[in-house]
């Protein structure tokens, strides 16, 4: 908090210093008395803040007295019979952000006040990226959608994922837990595939990103799924300009083999000639868990371990259970209330031949989950400079170092710790420390094993990640002619990562060795050199053809090193001193590779601004396939009928735009390890006597005809902006099927395999997609709000040889492994097991389904899915003079959670915390019979509506007045805005857990929905300024 | 002119990355991986793929294979600390989808395409003949262990004698178990013929002609073809190669594993020089809290069992199992509450630091006996009280070999039905969680039986754990996702 205050006082004087400096020039001003009908007029020009053209239309008013005009063709306005006085001017034009500034009229004079206008995101005529180039959304064919910087910004968030959640209809964004920079689940328009990526590709400037953890980061920390943190987190959110995600097949086929699931573009901030403004922000949080569980105290767990004593025939083990009152309340040790800073500066602006945005930022997060935190620096420097009238050169350049110290989680009835589980059944008999302060991690009585202590496991174990980011590119363009650009690009992204374990001897698990340390490092070095052609010229009045092709070579290449040490000395070093342990594991190498070559062209052409067609396609070459079937291609068409052009429409004098799309093209995914079509051998050991030996074995049966999978879809859609671009809507159809699967398909054991790399099966996502927005103002009130609603109906069509595979994929642990199918008419993530029925004697009793008298794997069926019915967001905010209040609301309707933390929290073991509930029963939980007989199996009594609405974000701001900045010691500002901010500050939800926002297994395409010791999401409050000079 | 230069070096690069090698661009040369195409050229890469079905025979044995062979018979009673398979296990409840049969199944089934492809690629290694005969009379003692393990378990099983490259051919139905016993005798004979004696240096602890003969021994004792049983154990008997240690206790010492005078094949597990791959029986049957590191305390020896050791008789107290409060070798007095009765002594080596000091999951060096002469003695004398031909000595005299040895009266004069009864007892006492067994009791009709007598004991020791019952079958029932994958495979009756 101290380091937080001076920080920002030093940011106040720093922003003096340079302003004292600025304000040399400025003349003072006259100031006129105030006398009744003496009048003067204002004139100036309103002009769009990028382009610097004029803004026509635009009203400019003065508070107070009622005095409007508007702007003329050239933006040009004269406001007359303006009372002596100063005055706040104000601006506002449908599709600008407004702008005020104060003016003083002096008598019979004319004064001038330009304003220069921002345009505000929703506009039609907004410029988008859309690969290889950008185009104003009115001319768009396919489906894009934006989501802005300002947008980003509103939330305090680590990584730009959690930035997009309910942000854009048909993304769904699951954040995988509360961990510190954790990694989410992107989904767009459902997921295509079963078992290659089903994340979409990020491209940063035209760079596509690494995101394939395998490959790039080690994974020896003590964690199931979230190796490590997120690979996006190497960005600053606040560099952000926009970030447009390409969704359909006319939009995403210009990325091919990796367009299937959808392409997110993201842009960064460039400086503009005319401006160097200095901004600054920065914010302070704090954090919450949202709720705790209510588990048993000390008394009731006592009673509850009795019971199953005596249940056992045993001597009950505590004589006086009401004695040991409260006993230790394990989720008040772990969890604590977190903080969460950051502290950003850019300087940006140029001249008319050289553009600079130069930021530096600085974030700490703390979980919430004591000892956890994630801390990252970036730094980026983005140039362009016009050397002549044809030739531009530039570059994109983002450096960044992330450290994370990451939540050991392993899952139940491992050797490793987990610590939410562990403390969740920790024995609330137990204390933290023992009588001489030190963690207590002796034996726990009940189980005669040593006592995983949650607090000494966060606290002692070492569980780090630390990232160097590098993310750049350089460009050159030239124009050959008028209209005929080439530009050459060479981009990088790097990328180290470096992962510490160590376990001390004092603590499980390296109290089993000794003391364990492991460090892995992984470098991944992934180059970009793309060369296009643009083409862009009008054919008489009405055509015109815009056209880009190119070639594009990209290769990743990363060398990955671990080693691991037991037994140690003394734990004083920790991962430093893994050479003075005493037992060494091999060490292990990774070096994989791929790269891609691919050709690529799309053209525009469109007819009187009023038929729209676009043609794209790309042809992709991989060495992740075999000869014969390295290369792909994947075209796609798109036709859009400007109606609102069509002089029929125009009579209706409603719709300021109508638009109509339609689009259908195919793309690919070629997501999976790198030789996967190829026969492997595997190395092994085994001892002769004393000897290690190292051996050779088959280990994966060659597939020569592995290939894509490809996604054919099809989109119709509908962009309509009525009552002068107060409302405007966004709706979309889309059908997808992706053929050719790559799926490890099960094969029979006897074949010496486990399963074998194949193309089979379809699955389809059909779904709907509705965006409307609105944006108004009157008088002192601008207000504006937007709903986005996504449906997705996914189901799996075909499985090959297959109608279903039960436990796709190997999530959970013990009774509660792979509760999971995947079968042909349904949607993928359903949950698979038995239907509880009653309780008899203690012991569930679960339906006989198929009526043999027997409760066998015949009675297993579907009984539950972690896809959602639909999706929803709704964003909306109020301006009242200097304030401005933003609202953003978000929610998940029809999915299920699997949660295997109630079905540990409810065995009734006897040796394991409970649920309060499980002594008297309660929601959900019938009286098992205490010890260990209750049946644990994947049953529909552990999946739970995890439907919610979620208050994701409120914002309050005040922009300070220009007057009060300049009377205030803080003149040298030219802007300052403070906020407080409330993120998840409501939730609405059934699910008995710690948060419906979760999914242990994001990484996984086939088991999301789990809540298994995951680390739970925070709620916040976070204060915050913003301001420039 | 500066433009120039600058447009004249972007024009370059334009036309240098255009015109790079495209076709070069996707070439994979994978370097960090082997494949078939560039292994199995040389003599090390022939002594690396045997290697690497020994190693699948050390998962085989690790945990899965004595959850059948042990858990689910009469020796062995599930502690509150063990898991809900091993409970199931314990109560012969499981079914179809459990996992212990499964990997076993699995297990076996890797080692027998690891061993196919070492059969059908080193004849063609330009290499030393004699090194690569004894590489390939290893390969078949190992595939005829695991399909003798499949045959004794499932029954009928599929047969594969190559190498599985691709999926054609893969989903077939299950072959009769004579067939299956035919390749177990042909492969074993190959075997025979082809291994050392025994061996020297870091080759210590591969299989030898003795161990392929146990092995046979083994194969037509349970196929009831007594003549030859006692044939094949009387051969080794005769040949002098193996004795009894004088101290029981001594068979289980991690010093002398291997070498000592009794052992004939055991499954390696060293955690010192293979770490990551040691073994786990010691951790999970010592009781919970015996000093020297992590104990699971997740079973205990059943009074009916312990009742069936003299006092006299060092494989009781202190040998098989121990009762708390226990004094060890160290003067402690060891008491525990988990298990609730009596626990598994017999791998507590308490000569080895790491099962004194060290003990951790997977951490521990103690085997997996395999054969040992005991288990050769007892096969003998089974034998040729079923009728076989007395090549070394009598019936008799082989087993009191071992009863005297563990300090038991020698058995005279008994009838021939006396004798069965008696030898039964003897290999029950003395193989207690070897991997013995559930094969002796299917193999005797007995597991019906034994299971029905357990679940009565059970009533009793842990009210409400099950009900009363016996067997489905001698069988364990084929793996339900084996079925799933495969339609050719019919599942066994009972199951």
């Amino acid at each position: 908090m101290r380091l937080h205050i001076t920080t920002l006082i030093s940011v106040a004087l720093l922003a003096g210093v340079l302003r004292a400096e600025a304000q040399q020039a400025s003349t003072p001003v006259k100031r006129g008395s105030l006398v009744k009908l003496q009048v003067g007029t204002i004139i100036g020009r309103v002009t769009d803040s990028t382009s610097s053209a004029g803004v026509e239309r635009a009203t400019i008013a003065i508070t107070g007295p009622s005095l409007t005009t508007l702007s003329d063709r050239d933006g040009n306005y004269r406001l007359t019979n303006v009372p002596v006085g100063t005055h706040t001017l104000r601006a506002m034009r449908i599709g600008y952000a407004p702008a005020t500034q104060s003016v003083t009229v002096a008598e019979g004079q004319e004064v001038r006040a330009d304003f220069s206008l921002a345009v505000r995101v929703t506009e039609l005529a907004r410029v988008v990226a859309i690969g290889y180039g950008t185009a104003p959304r009115r001319d768009l064919t396919g489906s894009v959608a934006s989501v802005t910087s300002e947008e980003v910004n509103a939330l305090p968030v680590a990584t730009l994922d959690q930035a997009l959640v309910g942000r854009a209809a048909g993304v769904e964004v699951v954040t995988s837990s509360g961990q510190p920079g954790a990694g989410s689940m992107v989904r767009i328009r459902g997921g295509n595939s079963i078992s290659a990526g089903n994340d979409p590709l990020y491209v940063v400037d035209g760079v596509p990103l690494t995101t394939n953890l395998g490959d790039a980061t080690p994974g020896i920390l003590l964690s199931q799924s979230v190796r490590g943190m997120n690979l996006l987190g190497g960005i600053d959110p606040g560099d952000i300009e926009s970030i447009e995600i390409l969704k359909d097949a006319s939009a995403s086929a210009i990325y091919g083999a990796r367009g299937a699931n959808g392409v997110v573009l993201i842009t960064t901030k460039r400086g503009r000639a005319g401006q160097n403004t200095v901004s600054f922000g920065s914010y302070l949080g704090v954090e919450q868990v949202r709720r705790t569980l209510p588990l048993m105290n000390a008394t009731e767990f006592a009673t509850m371990v009795n019971t199953a004593y005596t249940n056992a025939g045993q001597t009950p083990p505590f004589p006086n259970p009401s004695s040991l009152g409260p006993g230790t309340d394990w989720q008040d040790v772990i969890f604590r209330t977190a903080s969460m800073r950051s502290y950003e500066a850019s300087v940006a602006g140029g001249d008319q031949r050289t553009q600079y945005y130069v930021s530096g930022s600085l974030l700490q997060s703390d979980g919430i989950v004591t000892g956890t935190d994630m801390r990252r620096g970036s730094f980026r420097l983005n140039l362009d400079r016009t050397v002549s009238n044809r030739f531009r050169l530039g570059n994109r350049l983002t450096v960044s170092r992330s450290q994370g110290k990451i939540l050991p989680n392993a899952g139940a009835g491992q050797e490793v710790p987990s610590v939410i589980l562990n403390a969740l059944t920790a024995p609330p008999t137990l204390a933290v420390r023992d009588s001489g302060g030190e963690f207590f991690v002796g034996t726990n009585p009940l189980t005669g094993r040593p006592f995983p202590n949650p607090l000494a496991s966060v606290m002692e174990i070492t569980n780090e990640e630390r990232q160097t980011r590098l993310i750049g590119n350089v460009y050159a363009e030239f124009d050959i002619k008028d209209g005929l650009t080439v530009r050459s690009t060479a981009g990088l992204d790097f990328l180290n990562s470096l992962q510490d374990y160590y376990a001390p001897s004092t603590v499980l698990p390296g109290k089993n060795y000794s003391g364990e340390g492991t460090r892995g490092q992984a470098e991944t070095v992934s180059w970009v050199a793309e060369n296009t052609l643009h083409w862009r010229r009008g054919f008489g009045e009405r055509h015109v053809l815009d056209a880009v092709g190119g070639i594009t070579f990209q290769s990743t290449l990363t060398d990955g090193v671990s080693a691991t040490a037991r037994q140690f000395l003394t734990d004083r070093l920790g991962v430093s001193g893994l050479g003075t342990g005493s037992v060494f594991l091999p060490p292990g190498t990774t070096t994989p590779s791929s790269s891609l070559l691919s050709y690529f062209a799309r053209g525009n052409w469109s007819i009187a601004d009023k038929y729209l067609f676009t043609l794209t396609g790309r042809i992709d070459g991989s060495t992740k396939f075999g000869p014969g079937n390295q290369y792909g291609f994947f075209p796609s068409a798109a036709v859009a009928w400007r109606a609102s052009q069509e002089d029929f429409i125009q009579r209706l004098g409603a719709f300021d735009d109508l638009k109509l799309r339609a689009s259908y093209g195919r793309t690919g995914n070629q997501d999976i390890g790198n030789y996967s079509w190829l026969s492997t051998l595997c190395s092994t050991s085994y001892a002769y006597g004393t000897t290690r030996a190292i051996g050779f074995v088959p280990c994966t049966m060659a597939n020569t005809n592995l290939k894509w999978e490809t996604t054919d879809q099809l989109d119709l859609g509908l962009d309509a902006t009525v009552y002068g671009g107060r409302f405007s809507v966004t709706a979309d159809y889309y059908g997808k099927t992706t053929h050719d699967l790559l799926y490890y398909v099960p094969v029979p054991l006897i074949s010496g395999y486990t399963s074998m790399l194949q193309n089979v099966g379809r699955v389809r996502n059909r779904g709907f997609e509705l965006t409307l927005s609105t944006a108004n103002h009157r008088g002192e009130f601008d207000w504006g709000a937007s709903l986005n609603l996504a449906w997705n109906r996914n189901r799996v069509l075909n499985l090959g040889p297959d109608t279903m595979l039960v436990n796709p994929v190997g999530v959970g642990a013990g009774a509660h492994q792979n509760p999971t199918i995947l079968k042909v008419g349904q949607p993928t993530n359903a949950f698979y097991g038995w239907v509880y029925d009653s309780m008899l004697a203690g012991n569930p009793v679960y339906r006989d389904l198929d009526g043999d008298t027997a409760i066998t794997e015949a009675d297993r069926t579907i009984i539950g899915n972690a896809q959602p019915d639909y999706t929803g967001g709704l964003g909306g905010r109020v301006a009242y003079g200097n304030f401005e209040l933003s609202l953003f609301v978000q929610w998940s309707v029809g999915n299920d959670i699997y949660n295997i933390n109630r079905a540990l929290l409810t065995s009734a073991a006897g040796n394991a915390n409970q649920l309060k509930d499980v002594a008297t029963g309660g929601r959900g939980i019938p009286s098992p019979r205490i010890g260990n007989t209750f049946e644990n199996r994947p049953s529909d009594l552990f999946v739970e509506d995890g439907s919610y609405v979620r208050g994701k974000n409120i914002r309050l701001s005040y922009t300070m007045s220009s007057d009060w900045l300049r009377a205030s010691p803080l003149r040298a500002l030219s802007s300052l805005q403070v906020y407080v901010s409330a993120q998840n500050f409501f939730t609405i939800t059934d699910y008995s857990g710690y948060d419906p926002e979760i999914s242990e297994y994001a990484t996984t395409n086939l088991a999301h929905g789990f809540d298994f010791g995951t680390y739970p999401q925070p709620r916040r409050i976070t204060f915050g300024l913003a301001g420039a000079f | 002119m500066y433009t120039n230069r600058l447009a004249t070096l972007a024009t370059l690069i334009v036309l240098g990355g255009s015109l790079a090698s495209c076709d070069s661009f996707l070439d994979s040369h994978p370097t960090d991986v082997l494949t078939p195409e560039n292994f199995y050229r040389t003599s090390a890469d022939a002594v690396a793929a045997v290697n690497g079905v020994y190693e699948q025979v050390k998962w085989t044995y690790w945990l899965g294979f004595w959850y059948v062979s042990d858990v689910a018979t009469d020796d062995i009673v599930a502690s509150a600390n063990f898991g809900s398979d091993g409970h199931r296990m314990s109560n012969y409840v499981f079914d179809a989808l459990e996992w212990p049969p499964g990997g076993v199944w699995g297990d076996s089934y890797r080692t027998i395409n690891r061993a196919n492809a070492v059969l059908d690629r080193i004849p063609a290694i330009a290499m030393d003949t004699t090194l690569r005969n004894r590489l390939l009379g290893e390969a078949h003692f190992l595939r005829a262990l695991a399909y003798f393990n499949l045959v004794r378990l499932f029954g009928d099983v599929p047969l594969f004698d190559h190498e599985v490259t691709t999926l054609e051919g893969v989903t077939v139905s299950r072959t009769p178990s004579a067939d299956v016993y035919a390749l177990i005798e042909g492969d074993l004979q190959d075997a025979i013929a082809a291994l050392p004696a025994s061996y020297s240096g870091a080759d210590i602890g591969r299989a030898t002609n003795g161990a392929a003969r146990a092995l046979l021994a083994k194969v037509y004792l349970t196929r009831g073809d007594f003549a030859t049983a006692a044939q094949e154990a009387g051969a080794i008997i005769s040949s002098g190669r193996y004795t009894l240690l004088p101290d029981w206790h001594d068979i289980f010492r991690i010093a002398t594993e291997i070498t000592n005078s009794e052992s004939i094949f055991e499954i390696n597990y060293d955690a010192t020089v293979d770490p990551g791959a040691g073994s786990v029986q010691t951790l999970f049957s010592l009781p919970s809290g015996y000093p020297g590191g992590d104990a699971y305390g997740l079973m205990f020896v059943p009074p009916s069992l312990v009742a069936l050791f003299d006092t006299a008789d060092v494989r009781g107290e202190g040998g098989t199992f121990m009762t708390s409060p226990f004094v060890n070798d160290a003067g402690d007095t060891v008491t525990w509450a988990m298990p609730p009765g009596p626990a598994f002594a017999k791998y507590l080596d308490q000569t080895s630091a790491q099962n004194t000091g060290a003990r951790a999951w997977m951490q521990q060096s103690n085997n997996w006996i395999v054969q040992r002469y005991a288990d050769v003695l007892l096969m003998y004398a089974e034998a040729v009280n079923e009728g076989g031909a007395a090549s070394a000595g009598t019936a008799e005299s082989a087993l009191n070999l071992v009863r005297e040895r563990a300090g038991l009266a020698p058995v005279s004069g008994l009838s021939t039905a006396a004798f069965r009864d008696s030898v039964r007892l003897e290999r029950r006492r003395e193989f207690v969680f070897e991997g013995q067994r559930w094969f002796d009791l299917a193999r005797w009709d007995a597991l019906n039986s034994a299971i029905l007598a357990k679940t009565t004991e059970l009533q009793t020791l842990s009210p409400g754990e099950t009900t009363v019952h016996g067997v489905p079958s001698n069988l364990m029932p084929i793996p339900q996702s084996e079925i799933d994958v495969n339609r050719q495979l019919t599942q066994n009756p009972g199951w």
